[in-house]
């Protein structure tokens, strides 16, 4: 009998978990693909042309919508990549770890992590991810952010921390992946390419913030 | 076997220990169910169906003790299991499988606590821990280790290589040999393995009576022996395929290299073994013929 309250108790709390399991309202599915295709197309002092290249900045076949654009001024090049990943909390529709910069016959990869003004102010300053990637035919510097509403997040812990959350308290489970790649320079430098990303960054982060708030 | 059939006959004690596990292995299904897909699909973690049986046969190692151990209840069992299911919950409905996963032997522990006691704890506890290892780390986390680790492999092979004699130009994960290019590639490294290294370790540890310190370190050493074995593997891999040619990439050692590399570390861990086991006779602390029972 002394153990029977015991099991009992237990199982309660077993049944408990099944019950809040079933019951808990499903992931949002209410991602936002019209307003992302509204993402404006021109960008001050710089041309922009529909497109980027596969080679550079890899397609997920998770995407459920994606924008890839080119940033052209004189001899340098931007392509930009923005792409809308929904039901992040299955396993199986999630962003590729291994698809957000070239990886295939890469002789090296340089990480590092470099400071950007997303939103504008300098004194609130965002500590995006970059990686070199050295191959025999290719050489570039891509950087990324995750954006899960208003909010970025560079490092993916981070990024999975505020998912979590996301999730847990709001059953949102979209994100948008905005991904900047451009070529290295002769001198294998990456600092033109992270001047670049410093200057187009804020205004996509602006146009993706603005996208994804629009009623 | 007869007090077996006596003490179960006498309290059926464990009939809400029993029917607590099954309720736990119900709530679990899906995760359980989910652990398995990757097993199946995912050729370094399929270590993971051994694992159980593993764990069954470290409980029933204990039986003898198990079933003549007085059963009691813990109540700080309670929070643990409360714990677990907090941890299921924040897994499944916030996506992260391994916070879900990590929750299944941590329930085991609460609800053994709860209606076992410490007692019944002590003898199943390792049972319950050695589950940990058929749930794969986060890929998050080992994505990073497995490209530095590749770095590493390279390295250390491309220096043991010109040591052969053989001549190599190594560019980060790229060895250059005179007659073809090598990619240390992520099925190279021995990194997403670990898990099954370990578990391996902790398996052997297991085998037979010898002191703690020695089942310690042939756990410890588990990790380190697989990456020593993944660089002998990689470094004959170098040397044939500059000596042979392609068809070195093609042979036995190289296909099947998580087969290889696991052969190897049981050979290195019962060198280890013998080693040890040496040592402990010449400086007097040779295992007892009673300590089998000693973890």
């Amino acid at each position: 009998m002394r153990y029977a309250w015991r099991l009992g108790v237990v199982l309660l709390l077993l049944a408990s978990a099944w019950g809040v399991l079933l019951l808990a309202p499903r992931a949002d599915e209410r991602a936002s693909v019209a307003r992302l295709y509204g993402l404006p197309s021109t960008m001050p002092g710089w041309t922009v042309v529909e497109g980027a290249p596969e080679a550079a900045l890899p397609l997920d076949p998770n995407e459920r919508m994606t924008i890839r654009r080119t940033y052209r001024r004189g001899e340098r090049s931007v392509w930009v990549s923005v792409a809308l990943f929904s039901r992040q909390d299955l396993a199986e529709r999630r962003a590729s770890l291994n698809l957000l910069y070239p990886e295939k016959n890469v002789t090296r990869l340089d990480h590092f992590s470099f400071p950007v003004a997303l939103n504008g102010s300098p004194d609130r300053l965002h500590s995006l991810p970059a990686v070199a990637v050295r191959r025999e035919d290719l050489r570039l510097v891509v950087t990324y952010w995750h954006q899960l509403g208003q909010s970025a997040y560079g490092g993916e812990y981070q990024y999975r921390l505020a998912l979590l959350r996301s999730a847990l308290l709001e059953r949102r489970t979209e994100m948008v992946l905005v991904r900047l790649a451009a070529s290295l320079d002769a001198t294998e430098s990456p600092e033109p390419a992270l001047g670049s990303f410093r200057e187009l960054a804020p205004t996509i982060y602006a146009q993706v913030r603005g996208a994804l708030a629009r009623p | 076997m007869n007090g077996a059939t006596l003490r179960l006959g006498a309290g059926a004690t464990w009939v809400p220990l029993a029917v607590a596990a099954a309720a736990i292995a119900a709530t679990y299904a899906p995760v359980i169910a989910e652990m398995a897909d990757e097993w199946v699909r995912f050729p370094n973690l399929s270590h993971g169906f051994a694992i159980p049986v593993i764990a069954a046969y470290l409980v029933w190692a204990r039986r003898e003790n198990l079933l003549s151990a007085p059963t009691s209840s813990v109540l700080a069992g309670l929070p643990v299991l409360a714990i677990a299911i907090l941890m299921l919950l924040t897994g499944t409905l916030g996506g992260e499988a391994f916070i879900a996963r990590l929750s299944l032997p941590v329930a085991l522990l609460g609800a053994t606590l709860f209606l076992g006691g410490g007692a019944v704890t002590r003898e199943l506890w390792m049972g319950i821990a050695y589950l940990i290892f058929m749930i794969p780390l986060p890929y998050v986390a080992l994505k990073s280790l497995t490209y530095q680790s590749r770095l590493f492999d390279a390295a250390v092979t491309a220096e043991i290589v010109q040591w052969l004699g053989v001549p190599v130009l190594r560019d980060g994960v790229m060895l250059h040999l005179a007659n073809m290019t090598l990619e240390v590639a992520d099925e190279c490294s021995s990194i997403p393995a670990m898990a099954a290294l370990v578990a391996l370790g902790a398996a052997y540890a297991q085998m037979n009576p010898r002191p703690t310190w020695i089942r310690v370190a042939l756990v410890v050493c588990a990790v380190p022996l697989g990456l020593m074995s993944n660089i002998v593997r990689i470094v004959l891999t170098a040397v044939s395929a500059y000596y042979f040619g392609r068809i070195a990439l093609d042979n036995v050692i190289h296909k099947f290299n998580g087969t290889s590399v696991f052969l190897l570390t049981v050979f290195l861990l019962i060198a280890l073994d013998a080693g040890l086991l040496a040592i402990s006779r010449r400086i007097g602390r040779a295992p007892r013929a009673t300590a089998g029972r000693e973890a």
